[in-house]
Formats: structure tokens, C-alpha cells, sequence
């Protein structure tokens, strides 16, 4: 399991305040150890401030560092770890503090015959301290993925309803059904032969739609056959302007990818195009491989003088926080606006 | 004879409505345009009796079209889907097709218009409805010279009553339209646009600087250092939207 950089992120950020009491009871603990070495090994306050605060320092710096070094390490044997490196940062401690201490109090042989005298158990309380931080972070972070993990979970089933009812809405597709037998009603009149086939087509686009509603992967040739059963079907009315350029590389062809992302962008590209623009438009769609992924690129004609009738952003957002959901990644979809052009690229990884 | 302009983006579409035409020896399609700006031009050119009008069109939809033309002329809208636009029709008694066009309906709204000929139609309070739909409510469409020019509403400055008309000024210029300041008050947002004075509707985010000015009015200087003056009501519903 990777571990993500932003969780740390966001940990480091938002457990500042909540770190507050830590302090206050490493200041008090640094107070108490003081004041017992006054009180009880009868040293001077200076000797036993200068004591508790060199040791409870370097205690707590390698506290820190060992919370912020557990993070790269596998999840695997993390306990046996933490363990292992307490026992060898504990030691290391004590006798960089003890460096210190000598260096400091250099003239007091009653202090230092107490200093080496009390290495086991400045050894003990150095590895208790650790041990005890190190399995706290160790929670601390499996608690925050957690719950980043039931947010996620949440929001996957709030997006399924959604997904449900988009659903019923594209086997309906109000618009396109009805702009279509209206185009089948004016070809029985001139052309019955193509009012023949235009009816088929529906079919068959119908009948594919019904098919997909329970079919959450496909293979990108599966989603291209749809498509194109759609695309003929928008030829019929809008042949005079409009025209669809497919490239797909052979390799591509047979990676899975979720249903109900490339269609909406596809539809998007022709709706903007024929109602965003007049005169002929161009579509293109191209897709490869690239380091495992699949790689696609859809464009559109666009007419920069123009502000989008409703729904501006081309509904992108919406795509984006299901691939999110998906994926667990947010950079799958880029949009780019060229002058005459609005060009979406898609990038399909493996199904997780 | 009546003479007839069709304006819809689908051929198919319009070949039906043709077809059903030629029935009526006395209505004669002049021309058949593909969108609302070649139906401006269209009906500047013929001056029809009625025109036959598809919604959902590239660039400009129907409704936006006939906000061009003064005076309008009688229209049989013609439309797939659109329930905001439905209720608005049946709201004023206008008659509309859906596709798929039903030829016995069709002749229907044929008669009813033959009926009617001769009356004024009225679809200014159906285009004063259908300029608060959803898909409108951002851009504003107007026409200079024979230009038809289509305005973000976050490029207004600000608007001012002239006359009868609206003058919409933005960066690049201004632009009049034949409609009301209350029109305006009430489909622009409420919470960018505000009207600071009987004349005047301001684009809060225009606003650098709100100086007292005599009595009890005040001066608003935009980005540009154009001046908008503020009357004694405006005041307080300026400062309430800017949270002052």
C-alpha cells in the first residue's frame, strides 16, 4: 500500500494544535525529572536542569524523527521495526546526551559517577518513550487513511445513485429520441429505404444502451461500437455539417475502461460543436498506448467569441470526481483551449 | 398569400414541415435557414407573416433570435424536449409543435394562425420568461447594425436606462436593448448586478471606490473611472450585497 502524499501532508498541518497537549507534558515531564534530581540525588538546580533539558531534547527530537521515518517503511513487520529502531535510537539517546552532559559538566565527578551510573535506566525510559510515540503514528496514520478511505467509500455509493439515475436518463435521452424519429417521420415521406435503416440503427443503439446499464468495464472497442451506432445515427441529421474523425491505435483496442466516460465526452464534443459553432465541424478522436495507459485525446471546433449557453466547464467536473473515485487519482483529465479548438485528454490506467 | 421563413439546423426537420406545406396554397416558403442569425437576416429581407422556429439552434437558440426582431412576427415554435420551454408556451397561449410533427397537428396550428391573422402576436412576456431559463440567463444577445453580437453578462459594467431602452455597457463597448430596467433587475444575478439608481444597474465587481457625494447620495467610480451615481435607496442595497 502506497501511502499518499497529501495524507501527511494534511496530518503535519492539521495536528499542530492537536499536538499541543504533547508539549505541555513533555515540558512537565522535563520539569518533574529536574526537580527529582534536586530533590532526591541532591544535585545543584543548575546540574539538574542542564540534565533534564539536554536529554528530554534529544529524546524528543528523535521522537519526532522517528514518527515522520516511520512512514517509509512497508506496512509489513512495521511493529517488529518500530521495535528494533527504538531499541537502537533509545541507545543512541543516552549516549549522545551523555556526550553533552560531560562536555558540560566536565568538573563534577559526583555528577558524572550518577551519569554512568544511570545509563540503564535512561536507556529504559528512552526506549519506553519511543516505543510508545512510534506505535501512536503508526495508528494515528492508519486512522486517517481510514477515514480517507470511508469518505471515499461514501462518496462511491452516493455516486453509484447518481450513476443510476444518469443511466435511466441516457436510455431515455429525450432529445436525441425524439430529434430522431422526427428525422425517421421526414425520411418515410422522401426516402423510405433510409428510413428503414435510420430505424434499425435506433434499434440498435437502443438495445446496446439497455445492455451497458449493467455493465460498469468495457473494452474500449466495445465503447467504440456504441459510439459509432450513435454517431450514424447523428449523420442522418446533421450530415451536411458534421464530420468524425477516428484514430485508434490496434494495441488500445482491447484495454477496459468505465463506461459513461468516453460517451459523455464524445457527446459533449458534437453538442458543443454543432451548437456552439455554424458551418461544417470536425470532431477527432484518437486513442493510444503510452507507459500502460491508455491515452486519448478529444477535440472539437470552438468559437472563442461564444459564451457556453449553461452548464460552461463542459460538465468536466462531474467526470473528473467519478474518475476520482475510480481511480483515486485527480490528474486524469485535461482540458486545453486553443483558439479555435477545445481539446480534452483522457487518460484511462489499469482497472484498479 | 402568407409568406413563410423556416429556421431550423436539421434539413430532415425542415423537409417534414415542407412537405406538410404544400397543402396550403396560400402560404409560400420564401427561405429555409440553418440558424437564428441567418433568420435575422431572413426576416429583415421578407418581412414575413410567419415564421416556423426550431428552439435548440447553433450559436443563438430561438427564443434569443426573436429578441432581435422588432416587431416580432407570428411564430409556430417547433421543439424536441424542453420542459422549461413548454410551460412557458402553454403560460402564454403559444402554439408550439413537437417533434415528431404530427401532420393533423400541424394543421391545427395552421389554422389557428390563420384564424387569429391580422393580430398582433404576443410573445414578448414568453421572451421575458425565457430570458430567466437557465441556459440564458448568462449572456445577453444583441444586435449591432446587422451584427449579432452575444454578451457574457460578467463583461456588463453597467447598464443604463435610455429612453426606451436598456444601454449595456461593457470593455468594448455599449449596445442598446429594447427592454426595461426592471427586466434587468430581475434576470441578471442578483448577487453581481445591482440597480443603485433609477437609471442605473451596476456589475459589483466594476466598483473600486464609493465616494459621499451631495446630500445624501453617493458616487460609485468604476475600474474604468466611469462615475455611477448611487441615490439615497440604492445606498443601502449596494452595501448589503458588498457586506459593508
Amino acid at each position: 500500500m502506497q501511502i499518499d502524499a497529501s495524507l501527511i501532508l494534511n496530518k503535519t498541518t492539521a495536528t499542530l494544535t492537536a499536538r499541543l497537549p504533547l508539549i505541555g507534558a513533555a515540558l512537565l515531564w522535563s520539569g518533574f525529572h529536574a526537580w527529582a534530581l534536586h530533590q532526591y540525588a541532591g544535585f545543584s538546580w543548575e546540574i539538574s536542569v542542564w540534565d533534564s533539558s539536554i536529554f528530554n531534547l534529544v529524546l524528543i527530537s528523535t521522537a519526532v524523527l522517528l514518527g515522520s521515518l516511520l512512514n517509509y517503511f512497508p506496512r509489513t513487520g512495521i511493529f517488529q521495526i518500530t521495535v528494533g529502531l527504538t531499541l537502537v535510537l533509545a541507545v543512541g539517546c543516552q549516549w549522545i546526551s551523555a556526550q553533552a552532559m560531560v562536555a558540560i559538566n566536565a568538573d563534577e565527578t559526583g555528577y558524572l559517577e550518577f551519569l554512568s551510573q544511570s545509563t540503564p535506566i535512561r536507556w529504559v525510559i528512552g526506549f519506553v518513550t519511543l516505543t510508545a510515540v512510534g506505535v501512536s503514528a503508526i495508528y494515528y496514520t492508519r486512522w486517517m487513511e481510514l477515514l480517507d478511505q470511508q469518505t471515499r467509500e461514501s462518496d462511491l455509493k452516493n455516486m453509484a445513485r447518481e450513476a443510476e439515475l444518469q443511466k435511466l436518463q441516457l436510455q431515455l435521452q429525450p432529445h436525441f429520441l425524439f430529434n430522431s424519429l422526427n428525422s425517421i417521420n421526414a425520411l418515410i415521406l422522401t426516402l423510405p429505404d433510409r428510413a428503414r435503416q435510420m430505424v434499425l440503427q435506433l434499434s440498435d443503439f437502443l438495445r446496446l444502451t439497455l445492455k451497458r446499464a449493467d455493465q460498469p468495464w468495457v473494452t474500449l472497442a466495445q465503447e467504440l461500437e456504441y459510439l459509432e451506432t450513435y454517431l450514424e445515427i447523428e449523420k442522418v441529421r446533421f450530415g451536411h455539417r458534421l464530420e468524425v474523425v477516428l484514430n485508434i491505435e490496434e494495441p488500445s483496442r482491447t484495454w477496459l475502461i468505465p463506461t459513461l466516460v468516453l460517451q459523455p465526452l464524445l457527446e459533449n464534443a458534437i453538442k458543443f460543436g454543432l451548437y456552439g459553432t455554424t458551418g461544417k465541424i470536425s470532431i477527432e478522436l484518437t486513442a493510444k498506448m503510452n507507459s500502460n495507459q491508455l491515452q486519448m485525446e478529444i477535440s472539437n471546433p470552438f468559437d472563442s467569441d461564444m459564451q457556453p449557453a449553461s452548464g460552461s466547464g463542459f460538465g468536466l467536473t462531474g467526470l473528473q470526481r467519478r474518475l476520482y473515485l475510480i481511480y483515486a487519482r485527480n490528474d486524469l483529465v485535461k482540458t486545453n483551449i486553443m483558439t479555435n479548438t477545445f481539446t480534452v485528454n483522457l487518460t484511462v490506467p489499469a482497472k484498479p | 398569400m402568407i409568406k413563410a421563413v423556416l429556421i431550423d439546423d436539421e434539413p430532415l426537420s425542415r423537409e417534414i414541415l415542407k412537405s406538410y406545406l404544400r397543402n396550403y396554397s396560400d402560404i409560400e416558403v420564401l427561405e429555409e435557414c440553418n440558424d437564428g442569425f441567418e433568420g435575422v437576416k431572413a426576416i429583415q429581407q421578407h418581412q414575413p407573416g410567419l415564421i416556423f422556429l426550431d428552439i435548440q439552434m447553433p450559436k443563438i437558440n430561438g427564443f434569443e433570435m426573436l429578441q432581435l426582431i422588432q416587431p416580432a412576427p407570428a411564430v409556430i415554435f417547433i421543439t424536441a424536449f424542453d420542459e422549461f420551454a413548454l410551460k412557458a408556451f402553454e403560460a402564454n397561449a403559444i402554439d408550439y409543435l413537437l417533434k415528431p410533427v404530427a401532420e393533423d397537428r400541424f394543421q391545427k396550428a395552421i389554422q389557428k394562425f390563420l384564424d387569429k391573422s391580422g393580430q398582433a402576436p404576443n410573445t414578448t412576456e414568453l421572451l421575458e420568461t425565457m430570458a430567466k431559463a437557465p441556459s440564458q440567463s448568462n449572456r445577453i444577445v444583441v444586435k449591432t447594425g446587422s451584427k449579432v453580437k452575444i454578451i457574457p453578462v460578467q463583461e456588463i459594467q453597467y447598464l443604463e436606462a435610455e429612453d426606451d431602452f436598456v444601454k449595456i455597457v461593457t470593455a468594448e463597448g455599449s449596445f442598446l436593448k429594447n427592454k426595461t430596467m426592471s427586466f434587468y433587475e430581475q434576470s441578471l444575478d442578483p448577487n453581481l448586478f445591482v440597480r443603485v439608481h433609477r437609471s442605473f444597474i451596476v456589475h459589483i465587481g466594476q466598483i473600486t471606490k464609493i465616494e459621499p457625494y451631495q446630500k445624501e447620495t453617493h458616487m460609485a467610480i468604476l475600474r474604468n473611472g466611469q462615475q455611477i451615481p448611487i441615490s439615497k435607496t440604492g445606498y443601502p442595497k449596494l452595501k448589503s450585497i458588498l457586506g459593508i
